[in-house]
């Protein structure tokens, strides 16, 4: 039986970003000065992820602006299709669309009719739906188009889309896993308050502590972000190719080179999925943390990962309702009289109980690329600037990387405070 | 035991155990799709071998599901009663999946796939040899080095794309000693380049499947190239009027040519290339105007 459950470890890519690395790593076109960002998120997601998602509607707006966008071939796109495959998610992206096109069917079989599409929109295609990244032409919303086959017609509709729900429902879809998530950089912020707006009241890690016979103080640890040491990906690829047309091979070695990074990602999941306890899926977290400093000490120069952990108390679950009865005095059975136990597990309270008791607070974690280390840290980026005029034949102004740093620094008002080292 | 009395049977035989038994269930009209259907396949999902150069055959086809050996059922005259490995191994003796399901045939089957809704990744991931794929999602099927979509477990598009166009794969699964001098130089001139080599591995291979008697053509003479092999693009535009301005020329020919005049007062630029000069428009279009061989 295939089914569609999202994996342990698992990656959402953006096809923005899929369709501006093949852009460019395809030979398309030159570079500009956020690829560098794009390059960067996605070589670390791509080694260091097991599995990899994009929304379905993403899915057909691929498969319609393909055919113009990349007439020789996505080399990109091709090796995460080689590497698991790239797998589609429903949610991320749902809301009816405009028609704008229409075409007759009834002397023309699917693939002529989506080619007869592909040639009148050629242009606008080209025009409107390659979105390269570009810090001075700030995006509100992103388009995709999706088309379906209704009696003898072959529509095509677009979506606009806006940057909040985009991420707002990635971050509702992957609630229930940990997900490594590379996004272009215009959605990047919007990740960062999406995160910081998950509502954990004091009250609920409270309740969840005492249940779990756990320290508050250690719950807050998980929660937030932390720094996970990682080689430094980008560099090692670089360093390691003459020319651009040698990068998704090399890419697709290095993923295999580091498939004992994989293996403990996949297993921190599954022992805090498996522990009985809230302490022990700590604990596991905190014997993965202790492999992982190890593991990455063999490497110069590591750089950092940013884990953003939260709390997985399962979908609509009102765990802050009962907490307000468990605050006022009451006890656990009458506090979970109020939680929507029939999207727990059943409407016994005493079950309810048993269920809280048991196991099912699970720790989360966001993966999301460092980019302040990366622009931050200049050895670390003039290396990569002569990697990029040595393949690419481009250089990039100070002030062009200056704007980029200033552009994040603005939008992402200064994460690292926030990060527990 | 009278002639006319002999048992006939179904005409049907499916696999059982290590040999095959007759088919009894319901087959419709008796033809191959209602045979198909009735055994779960969509005819798409069949490849049919028939024996029809055989002289009263006892097999009239066997079907086979699409990508595989496995056999799915077999056709028979009624008078046949049983059939053997034997049998299967006799009528099978010259099929090779290998060589029935080439590039164009792998294309032929996965387009009618797309068109009529009828491979879905259960199918395929059995044929395929697919694991870990999931009903929605892009996988690559090594097996027939392709990539494939699937939405709500149904194939709805694939593209072979290795950066090699169908004629390109072809051509290298049936001559191999055109496909190396094509591609051997193709890399010498694009060594750090791989998308441009391959594009020009596809033009020329595309060339190779539109000149008349293909590397038998008789103007390949005059178009060698350094290997041995010949400039098969250059046969079609110098002799079969295609059309080609200076961009396209670069692309198949990049480090091969002289430019012998690059601004001339008449606003031609001229190239010279093995036997022949070409004359180039320099206006935005660049064109081939005209060309002529070298003395």
């Amino acid at each position: 039986m295939i089914d569609d459950k999202i994996g342990y470890n698992s990656a959402y890519i953006n096809l923005n970003l899929i369709d501006e690395l093949d852009y460019c790593l395809g030979g398309y076109g030159k570079p500009n000065v956020e690829f560098l960002f794009s390059l960067n998120t996605f070589v670390e997601t791509f080694i260091a992820s097991s599995e990899f998602y994009t929304s379905l509607d993403e899915l057909n707006h691929l498969n319609l602006t393909t055919p113009i966008l990349f007439p020789n071939g996505r080399p990109i796109l091709n090796l995460i299709a080689r590497n698991g495959g790239l797998k589609f998610v429903d949610g991320v992206v749902d809301k009816p669309g405009l028609e704008i096109y229409r075409g007759n069917i009834l002397v023309r079989s699917k693939k002529e009719a989506q080619q007869g599409f592909v040639l009148e929109y050629g242009q606008k295609i080209q025009e409107k739906y390659f979105i390269k990244s570009n810090i001075n032409d700030e995006l509100k919303t992103i388009p995709l188009i999706k088309s379906k086959f209704e009696e003898d017609n072959f529509i095509v509709s677009e979506t606009q889309n806006s940057l909040d729900e985009l991420v707002s429902n990635l971050m509702n879809v992957s609630k229930s896993s940990s997900i490594q998530t590379s996004l272009p950089i215009a959605l990047y912020g919007k990740q960062m308050s999406s995160l910081n707006r998950t509502p954990y009241s004091i009250q609920s890690l409270d309740m969840v502590a005492k249940i779990h016979n756990a320290k508050v103080e250690d719950l807050k640890n998980n929660l937030n972000y932390q720094y996970l040491p990682i080689p430094s990906f980008t560099n090692i690829l670089l360093s390691s190719v003459t020319s651009i047309s040698e990068i998704p091979y090399k890419l697709g070695q290095l993923r295999l080179d580091f498939q004992e990074l994989r293996d403990q990602f996949v297993q921190l999941e599954i022992d805090i999925y498996e522990s009985a306890t809230m302490k022990q899926q700590m604990e596991a977290y905190e014997k993965f943390i202790e492999f992982w400093k190890i593991f990455n000490k063999k490497y110069v120069d590591p750089k950092h990962r940013i884990f953003y952990g939260d709390f997985d108390f399962t979908q609509n679950a009102d765990i802050d309702k009962g907490v307000d009865s468990f605050i006022d005095g009451s006890s656990i059975a009458d506090s979970l009289k109020d939680v929507n136990t029939g999207k727990i597990i059943g409407n016994i309270i005493a079950k309810s109980y048993s269920w809280y008791n048991d196991r099912k607070v699970i720790n989360r974690f966001k993966g999301i690329t460092n980019i302040w280390e990366l622009f931050g840290n200049s050895n670390s980026i003039n290396q990569q600037l002569k990697h990029f005029e040595r393949l690419f034949n481009v250089t990039f102004t100070n002030e062009s990387i200056s704007k980029v740093h200033d552009f994040v620094s603005k939008k992402l008002n200064n994460i690292t405070k926030e990060i527990s080292n | 035991m009278s002639f006319f009395n002999k048992r006939k049977s179904s005409g049907v035989f499916i696999p059982s155990g290590k040999g095959y038994v007759e088919y009894i269930g319901d087959i419709g009209n008796g033809s191959i799709v209602s045979v198909a259907n009735s055994l779960g396949y969509h005819i798409d999902q069949l490849h049919s071998e028939y024996f029809s150069n055989y002289v009263k055959p006892k097999i009239y086809s066997i079907e086979l599901e699409v990508f595989t050996r496995k056999i799915a059922f077999v056709i028979t005259d009624a008078n046949v009663t049983y059939i053997t490995e034997k049998d299967i191994n006799k009528y099978l003796k010259n099929f090779s999946a290998t060589k029935v399901f080439n590039t164009l045939k792998t294309e032929d089957i996965l387009t009618s796939a797309v068109e009529n809704g009828s491979f879905s990744v259960e199918f395929l991931s059995k044929v395929l040899n697919l694991k870990d794929i999931s009903k929605n999602g892009m996988f690559y099927a090594e097996k027939i080095k392709t990539y494939l979509y699937f939405t709500n477990g149904i194939l709805t598009n694939f593209q072979m794309d290795d950066g090699y166009m169908p004629y390109s794969r072809h051509l290298q699964e049936v001559n191999q000693t055109i496909f190396k001098w094509i591609s051997e130089l193709a890399y010498k001139y694009w060594p750090k380049d791989d998308f441009k080599a391959k594009r020009e591995i596809n033009i020329q291979c595309d060339a190779w499947s539109r000149i008349p008697e293909a590397f038998g053509n008789q103007f390949i003479n005059l178009h060698r190239t350094e290997n041995g092999g010949a400039n098969l693009h250059m046969i079609l535009v110098c002799h079969y009027d295609y059309p080609i301005n200076l961009s396209q020329f670069d692309e198949i020919n990049h480090g091969r040519y002289k430019v012998e005049i690059e601004d001339s007062d008449i606003g031609i630029k001229i190239i010279t290339m093995g036997n022949f000069r070409y004359y180039f428009d320099k206006s935005d279009e660049e064109d081939l105007l005209y060309f002529d061989r070298l003395s």
